[in-house]
């Protein structure tokens, strides 16, 4: 981690770099309250302990990617596939007009 | 963030209905995506919330005996949110334009795609396809 002027704090740049993610997505998540921050100036710094915590959450939530077999392998779906006549619905015309259609197709 | 190469994708409940009701206009269509899908070594999961949605959507919409077949015989992942995925969904939802809404398990199923790094999605509502891109 790079310290810059304010001890303790980082720029978004570096904490774009700590967490591989761009620096739009560090100013999201600093805007959005997910990681906590300061502004100088109109400039944000995060709080080295606060980027740590939050790259320990990012880090334990993406092992749970690392657990995942490949659909192919699990056959993840193939046994609901066609197991349902829902009587002529399209839910590529969006889950709203599904639920609405719903009840004069049953 | 994932350490794995091979590809991973989001499902929604708008695809795992296509895929469940051999009646709705998307099916075929969703199960060649899925034997694509499955054929390009990706990885899929769903969330928790995405299970609570589909369950009433095809309850509703082919009845209870099909939805309770689904939630027996499918063998998704679930991705299991947390206060931090509903903070995150809070916030996408709050930030939008009043005229672009999105639901809120939709807004959960981006925050938790954004959390996890992942960028595809295995989906056919347009609503939720809009709200990804």
């Amino acid at each position: 981690m790079t310290a810059v002027n304010i001890p303790g704090l980082l720029t978004v740049a570096d904490a774009a770099t700590e967490l591989s993610r761009s620096t739009e997505q560090v100013r999201r998540y600093l805007r959005e309250g997910r990681l906590r921050g300061r502004r100088f100036g109109g400039q944000w710094f995060i709080e080295e302990d606060a980027l740590t915590a939050f790259r320990e959450a990012l880090n334990d939530q993406s092992s749970y990617l690392d657990k995942l077999r490949s659909a192919g392998q699990i056959q993840a779906l193939d046994g609901v596939i066609g197991i349902g006549h829902g009587g002529g619905s399209n839910i590529a015309e969006g889950k709203d007009s599904y639920r609405r259609s719903s009840w004069w197709r049953r | 963030m994932a350490s794995d190469d091979r590809p991973v994708a989001f499902v929604d409940s708008s695809a795992i209905v296509a895929l469940v009701d051999q009646d709705d206009a998307a099916h075929s269509a969703a199960a060649d995506a899925y034997y694509e899908l499955c054929s390009s070594n990706y990885r899929l999961f769903t969330t928790d919330h995405v299970v609570v949605e589909t369950y009433d959507l095809l309850l509703n919409g082919v009845g209870p005996v099909v939805a309770t077949s689904w939630l027996r015989n499918h063998r998704l992942p679930i991705y299991c949110t947390d206060e931090t995925d509903l903070a995150a969904a809070q916030a996408i939802l709050t930030g939008r334009p009043a005229d672009s809404p999105v639901s809120f398990t939709d807004a959960l199923s981006l925050a938790v795609m954004e959390r996890l790094g992942v960028a595809d999605a295995f989906a056919v509502d347009p609503a939720f396809l809009n709200a990804l891109s």
